[in-house]
């Protein structure tokens, strides 16, 4: 199997696994999901973002992502698939589908 | 012309946070930005379209959530505007005159389009007047004026050489003292991110004034960058990995396309962070940034071909393998882990096995061998 094949099922396994958990409570993936509710906050992003200027500098504060371009669906806080597919999406040239190989 | 009914409290004051955020306000700002925008009521807007395409309008008319445009247009009144607008033939040239004679000093001009000066201004006309004549009347009339688009800020395609009508953007024309001169504010692109022309708009509505701007006139916030200073592919500009035709596998993996002629590194907008409606914009769809926001970008040398090196910001030496896992780790990591690496559980040999299992959803990416192999030395280096 090439492994443009394998990615693509790892990639198919994860959209599908994505869909599957956005309907049970979210499981905390983030050390800083400070309440523990499974989604980033606005307020909980931005101490991650001064985290990052204070501890490592500017161009770690720059590498983030705003919240605006990680919070997909607009509903003022990060969930974890919205991380995972935009991460992905940078690994894919922006692609936000798996590329058919 | 009131074309949308009442939006929401509540969508309304989501619109002021994310103009807020979208312009690097502080924190405040969002209920300053709602309280102003109440409070001055609906500007009177005129919005002419010269040589242009449309597209600026469309850009505006296709953003997405929270719906700007839409906003917006309860934010002003839009008097005026070839293609919205439902009026037709003299009447609606009548009504922008009225507008012009009754909110004289207050209007907000808005335009998109290059303006023709060339053959007495024959090649472009409204109604039977020329572009710069009603250009004129319009700016008399105006408290400020915002230039949508590269076309209408610096001249864009109609003033490419050799110009045959004669093209300038406000700009130009201002200092040429052929048009009068109002506060301007330029917003380049071809067309602009539709997020920024309403962030630009509600403060303007809200403060009265425009937002700080750099040497050309462009809003800071979202022209202070550069597109490769937060584009998607600079972890593979950084490792030196390009993509060296549109098909080779190195474009189907996402590496940087500076040699297909990216522009990126020269070019100030907001396209990497905004993206259209959120989405995507041409570097994530495969195709390298031509510059479009960067004054005469259709006369800087040839589309599709690699930039000048010595234009190019200065690279990390590609040998310090600690630096480049840095990167990695705060473009990746950063998100679920701690900002200090030294704190991971995991043993810095361990993370490729458990970056490549299927164990942990997050960690579902795969990292380009060469950078799997920094991101454990840095690790390394940290513990
Ligand atoms: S050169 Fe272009 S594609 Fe490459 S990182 Fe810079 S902006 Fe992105």
């Amino acid at each position: 199997m090439s492994i443009h094949r394998l990615s693509l099922i790892v990639l198919v396994g994860m959209f599908a696994a994505a869909q599957a958990g956005s309907a049970g409570t979210p499981e905390v993936f983030s050390r800083h999901d400070l309440d523990g509710d499974g989604y980033l906050s606005r307020a909980e992003y931005q101490r991650l973002q001064q985290d990052c200027l204070e501890r490592r500098g500017e161009r770690c504060r720059r590498a983030l992502y705003r919240f605006e371009s990680l919070d997909a669906d607009g509903d003022d806080r990060i969930s974890e698939d919205e991380i995972i597919n935009r991460l992905g999406r940078r690994h894919r040239g922006g692609r936000s589908e798996p590329s058919r190989e | 012309m009131n074309i949308v009914p009442q939006t929401s409290r509540r969508a309304f004051l989501k619109f002021c946070a994310l103009s807020a955020s979208l312009l690097a306000l502080p924190p405040e700002a969002a209920r300053l930005l709602a309280e102003g925008l109440v409070r001055r009521g609906r500007v009177p807007v005129i919005w002419l379209s010269f040589q242009e395409c449309t597209g600026c309008t469309e850009s505006l008319t296709r953003s997405a959530a929270p719906s700007l445009e839409r906003l917006l247009f309860e934010s002003i009144s839009l008097d005026y505007h070839h293609t919205l607008q439902a009026a037709a033939g003299a009447a609606a040239e009548r009504a922008r005159d009225k507008v012009l004679a009754a909110a004289a000093g207050e209007l907000l001009l808005i335009v998109d389009g290059a303006v023709p000066t060339a053959l007495d201004g024959a090649c472009s006309t409204i109604a039977g007047e020329a572009n710069l004549s009603l250009l004129r009347r319009c700016l008399a009339a105006a408290q400020a004026v915002l230039a949508v688009g590269s076309c209408a800020s610096d001249g864009g395609l109609p003033a490419a050489a050799p110009n045959p009508t004669g093209a300038y953007g406000l700009a130009e024309l201002m200092r040429r003292g052929m048009v009068p001169v109002r506060p301007l504010l330029n917003l380049p692109g071809c067309p602009p991110v539709p997020d920024v022309i309403g962030a630009v708009l509600a403060y303007r509505v809200a403060f009265g004034t425009f937002p700080p701007q750099d040497a050309q006139g462009r809003p800071l916030a979202f022209y202070g960058e550069t597109i490769h200073d937060r584009c998607s592919r600079r972890g593979h500009y950084e490792a030196g990995r390009f993509a060296k035709a549109f098909d080779d596998a190195g474009a189907r993996a996402g590496w940087c396309l500076l040699e297909l002629g990216c522009r990126g590194p020269l070019t100030h907008n907001a396209c990497a962070t905004l993206r259209w409606n959120g989405v995507s914009n041409p570097i994530e769809s495969g195709h390298p940034c031509l510059g479009c926001s960067e004054a005469g970008f259709w006369d800087r040398g040839r589309f599709y071909h690699p930039l000048d090196p010595a234009e190019l910001p200065p690279a990390p030496a590609p040998s310090d393998r600690v630096q480049q896992g840095a990167q990695v780790y705060e473009r990746h990591c950063i998100y679920c882990h701690d900002v200090d690496p030294a704190r991971l559980k995991t043993l810095p040999a361990e993370v490729p096995a458990l970056l490549r299992s299927d164990r942990i959803r997050a960690h579902r990416f795969r990292l380009e061998d060469d950078d799997m192999e920094a991101l454990v030395a840095y690790l390394r280096h940290a513990k």
